[in-house]
């Protein structure tokens, strides 16, 4: 396989070869988030748990209060994207990312994570990056600000995957977003 | 029956500490499936007041001090400070054994037959915005030794006090919440 060749520090490498980690298009990820957004009157804060399951072009997000009930379940795929909260009718709109924002009161980046928990981003000029524990810091296309500030240790033959990430924008709808996500399981399908 | 242990256990238990271990169970396509378990510690004292730290995999503190909630996930590095009111006490399983207000007020209650043991109570939310469906609590000798959350999607959370101390004496501090060195602590 391709020899693992040393990522030049500082700027995020483009290769995957070079980051010595293959894109997963199936994988389920979980793991906790906390979450902080401008709400109408207030600052809200949010805590809880995810379970992230991404095949083909489907991704089902389940989040988890701390104490482990379900608080909404999203999937996106090819054709649209729906939302299931308790107690609510089914939502559904043809882009993940406003369907959040517009019933969760703050955007979920459902789309961009499918590439950014795995380390993978389209940069602001356009290019693809690939984060690695030499190069944490990555701002996307679409101008949210990623850091990578801990990483898996290799085990079982995996590279190293990112253990904690942080993103953070200036939203419209939700003013300041910042969202922190440590990933606990992650279990390539 | 439950109902009537709860009741006394309601009024006659000032404080309480010990230890827990929690388990989700998710239906994935159609078989059970049981997560591995987190255990921690807990300790309440009425009214209002109340702590619940995971100690594994992962190290996360709930506490109430009976006016502020504090929310800690170490692998986070976050503290999250909300008020505590009706809303966020109400319909939190870990206030609803501990916390101050009446339960009877938030939800329907009705004894459930014994099993595994114990005496089961149902209590199932008045509002239906909380977050779960259906909780029921085991209890034995007079105090909870189990409890059961049920969501709307299935997702049921078994949560089983390993050690349940009823009445101790608590240093002072128990439910004072220091913010870990280094740690982000949000307002809310």
């Amino acid at each position: 396989c391709a020899a693992l060749s040393p990522v030049p520090s500082g700027a995020p490498s483009s290769t995957a070869a070079q980051a010595g980690r293959p894109y997963r298009e199936a994988i389920d990820i979980g793991g906790r988030l906390s979450l902080r957004y401008q709400g109408n009157s207030k600052e809200e804060a949010l805590h809880g748990s995810f379970a992230w399951s991404q095949s083909g072009g489907t991704t089902t997000v389940t989040l988890l209060s701390p104490l482990g009930q379900t608080l909404a379940v999203i999937t996106a795929g090819p054709s649209g994207a729906t939302l299931a909260q308790s107690g609510q009718p089914l939502r559904s709109a043809a882009d993940v990312d406003t369907l959040t924002a517009e019933t969760l009161g703050w955007p979920l980046p459902v789309a961009g994570l499918r590439d950014w928990l795995q380390g993978f981003a389209a940069a602001r000029d356009g290019t693809n990056v690939i984060a690695t524990p030499a190069a944490q810091d990555i701002v996307t296309r679409d101008g949210w600000e990623l850091r990578y500030p801990a990483w898996s240790d290799a085990e079982g033959g995996e590279p190293p995957h990112p253990r904690r990430i942080d993103l953070a924008r200036r939203t419209a709808q939700a003013g300041d977003v910042s969202i922190r996500i440590v990933i606990d399981t992650w279990q390539p399908r | 029956g439950a109902l009537d242990q709860f009741r006394s256990f309601a009024t006659t238990t000032k404080t309480a500490r010990g230890q827990f271990t929690q388990r989700q169970v998710k239906a994935v396509q159609g078989s059970p499936k049981v997560s591995n378990a987190a255990t921690g510690t807990f300790a309440f004292a009425r009214p209002g007041r109340f702590v619940w730290t995971y100690l594994k995999p992962y190290e996360q503190v709930m506490m109430a001090d009976g006016e502020k909630l504090y929310l800690y996930d170490k692998d986070l590095n976050q503290v999250t400070v909300k008020n505590l009111d009706a809303s966020t006490l109400g319909s939190s399983p870990a206030a609803i054994l501990f916390g101050s207000n009446d339960l009877e007020k938030n939800f329907v209650l009705k004894d459930a037959g014994s099993r595994d043991g114990m005496e089961w109570l149902d209590a199932t939310p008045r509002s239906n915005d909380s977050t779960f469906e259906r909780l029921s609590i085991g209890l034995k000798d007079g105090v909870p030794r189990a409890m059961e959350l049920r969501d709307s999607f299935g997702q049921l959370s078994l949560i089983s006090f390993d050690k349940f101390d009823k009445n101790p004496a608590l240093p002072a501090d128990e439910f004072k919440f220091v913010p870990p060195k280094g740690a982000d602590v949000f307002q809310q």
